[in-house]
């Protein structure tokens, strides 16, 4: 499958799969704009109506390109040839030379290409029967719930529903998470507000901002802001966005620029970096990306577009996420590159279908304008942006890697899926929904039974029982299925789905600030069951609280999911012995609880 | 350097040119004249080795673009 073998599935998380429909529709533009942006090799000129793969009726019109800009007296020349009028294709073909002719009764295509064949001087460059195109409908973006996201763009966007994209805006759309974008550079606007200043390492460059307006569009896929009533929307709208400009406005940089940004993004707090750009291998990236991902960071690169087998560097490293590109119906794209080294599959679009491309914000002489991008460089930043909202719910990146790669939606089902969509292709929402379980749904059982348990030892009725088992399954692991209710997400929801010992880190500081010693300790439960737990009706949701920080604190050390500013040994030791201070804090505090039950005296 | 070739606009990444001589295709990087979109061209430039947007090929830094 891939160049990691990466373990530790987590069971549950059905995929989702994006609607494909095929559905018939007319020819007139839709047949001439294919033709003429066809991204397949050139169009042979005198193609043969035999050499198509749709039967062709005799008798149909020909479509006709003559020398761009061709003259009326040329277009005449042409008709008299033929002997049928030449009407033009569409409103706009003029200039491009395309015609439509609609053939005399008797005479056959094969007959008038042979006379449009005969004509010289290069005037006539391609003749052909008119065929139907099999148009594809694009699938709808996103849901809207209660008025979220109110993105005016949000029905264009059939990659971010591909992906599932609003479970993860709802499980906090990586907030607190660095994502280093390594490309053309980034210029923010009101449609991309959470933008580092970052660097730039093109020589002579003098700021990181976007002179092309690949960056922007790559830096908006990942963190567009959403729900702000102009535009589109992004993946990991919360994540903050680490510019660092390595290409020129032509839209190429040089090898040493590129490892240089490499490690800037390590060194400046990056947890995620996206590289939508390729060339041939480079060992020198390949190590940059090593060391990268040694440290901690989740590195993301686009497979390439040579519409062949083989990817280039920087995805040919061994941990890098390479990622190869889909369109609407969910096929490989046509130019997407494909290998042994490709990992997983975003929505790279494919303009070959009409609003098949991927939308996102572009500035363009300071002004924003919606575009539409297509390549694996766009497939890319969903993969970053998912990283995003995953780390930014707590998961490791190794966990992170794991879960994007497990439960990946199926490929078409193809013999060669493994090789051309990885793992599958992206699927967030079954990520998130994975992880809120196999996480936090644990934490939040295993708490409340430890409370439960607890209570029944001290001998807690009522309200004494049900505050404590109710606050400690809260603490532990958070309101988990709240990002899975249909609901407009809000800092106090972001708050309270998630753990008690995650909330002021990822809500407020970014998740890098996780792993501050004082507050992955002991401290506050017990504060709380000193001074709170003699009250009748908070005391039990403070002896529920340290049992649920108790037995947050000793997962972690079971399984170094917290991250800790410790070395690995002194990190578990520490959480260790705050979580069991936690639990004996519980304990006492439950006997104050039932000394002032009713009765409890006698 | 000098390549012959077929000249054709393409549409990915936000839009290049590429040339494609044989087996072989060169992403163009520079100015291209618009009129030359599905002609066969000989391209003056210097082929660059780095890495880009475009990942189709090798970038060919353009100093003249002619009909054949």
């Amino acid at each position: 499958m891939a160049k990691l073998i990466r373990s530790a599935r987590i069971p549950g998380a059905p995929p989702v799969a994006p609607a494909a429909r095929i559905v018939a529709a007319g020819i007139g533009a839709v047949a001439v704009a294919a033709l003429f942006w066809s991204p397949s090799p050139a169009p042979v000129p005198y193609v043969a109506a035999e050499a198509f793969p749709v039967a062709i009726a005799e008798g149909t019109p020909l479509v006709i390109d003559l020398v761009d800009g061709a003259t009326p007296e040329q277009v005449a020349t042409v008709s008299a040839a033929l002997g049928a009028p030449l009407m033009l294709a569409g409103p706009e073909t003029a200039d491009a030379g395309l015609y439509v002719a609609e053939l005399p009764a008797g005479e056959t295509d094969a007959e008038a290409i042979s006379v449009l064949q005969s004509i010289g001087g290069g005037l006539v460059e391609a003749a052909e029967p008119e065929q139907s195109y099999a148009a594809t409908e694009v699938p709808a973006g996103p849901t809207a719930w209660l008025g979220f996201p109110d993105d005016p763009g949000l029905s264009a966007q059939w990659n971010l529903a591909a992906i599932g994209a609003s479970t993860g805006w709802r499980a906090g759309g990586g907030r607190g998470v660095v994502v280093a974008v390594i490309d053309t550079g980034v210029t923010p606007s009101a449609e991309l507000k959470n933008v580092l200043p970052g660097a730039t390492f093109v020589p002579g460059g003098t700021s990181s901002a976007d002179d092309n307006g690949h960056g922007t569009h790559v830096a908006g896929t990942i963190a567009q802001a959403t729900d702000n009533g102009i535009g589109v929307a992004g993946v990991a709208p919360n994540a903050t966005i680490l510019p660092l400009k390595v290409l020129s406005a032509s839209g190429s940089g040089q090898t040493a620029w590129i490892a240089a940004a490499i490690d800037y993004a390590v060194d400046h707090g990056a947890q995620v970096i996206n590289m939508s750009l390729g060339g041939g291998h480079s060992d020198v990236l390949v190590n940059a990306v090593e060391r990268a991902r040694g440290r901690g960071v989740i590195v993301v690169a686009a497979a390439g577009n040579s519409g062949g087998e083989g990817i280039g560097s920087p995805a040919d490293a061994e941990h890098a996420l390479a990622v190869s590109a889909f369109g609407p119906t969910g096929a490989l794209a046509p130019y997407s590159s494909w290998g042994k080294g490709v990992e997983i599959a975003g929505p790279g679009g494919d303009k070959t279908v009409t609003g098949g491309g991927i939308t996102q914000a572009v500035v363009t002489d300071g002004k924003v304008n919606l575009t539409e991008f297509q390549g694996t460089s766009m497939a890319s930043p969903h993969v970053a942006g998912a990283a995003a909202v995953l780390l930014g719910m707590g998961a490791t990146p190794t966990e992170a890697e794991c879960l994007l790669l497990d439960h990946a939606a199926p490929g078409p089902g193809a013999a060669d899926d493994a090789v051309k969509f990885g793992a599958g292709k992206l699927d967030v929402s079954a990520a998130v929904r994975t992880l809120l379980f196999a996480r936090q749904g644990l934490l939040f059982a295993v708490g409340s039974a430890i409370a439960f348990a607890v209570s029944l030892l001290a001998g807690l009725r009522g309200w004494a029982r049900l505050g404590t088992v109710l606050s400690a399954g809260v603490a532990a692991g958070g309101l988990f299925v709240l990002p899975l209710l249909p609901l407009p997400p809000t800092m106090l929801g972001d708050l309270v789905q998630r753990p008690f010992q995650e909330w002021p880190t990822a809500s407020f500081f970014g998740v890098a600030v996780a792993g501050f010693p004082l507050w992955q300790s002991a401290i506050v439960p017990a504060l709380a069951v000193i001074f709170v737990s003699p009250s009748r009706y908070l005391g039990p949701l403070a002896v529920g609280l340290a049992l649920g920080v108790g037995t947050y604190l000793l997962y972690g050390a079971a399984t170094s999911d917290i991250p800790l500013w410790l070395p690995m040994i002194w990190g578990r030791t520490w959480l260790t012995v705050n979580g069991t201070v936690a639990l004996v804090a519980a304990l006492a505090g439950s006997g104050m609880l039932r000394l002032r039950q009713p009765g409890a005296a006698s | 350097m000098t390549v012959r070739g077929r000249l054709e606009k393409n549409r990915l990444e936000g839009g290049t040119w590429v040339l494609t001589a044989g087996k072989e295709r060169f992403v163009l990087v520079g100015v291209v004249p618009g009129d030359l979109d599905g002609r066969e061209v000989i391209v003056d430039g210097e082929r660059e080795e780095g890495f880009g947007i475009f990942m189709q090929g090798p970038q060919l830094r353009v100093t003249a673009v002619r009909p054949a």
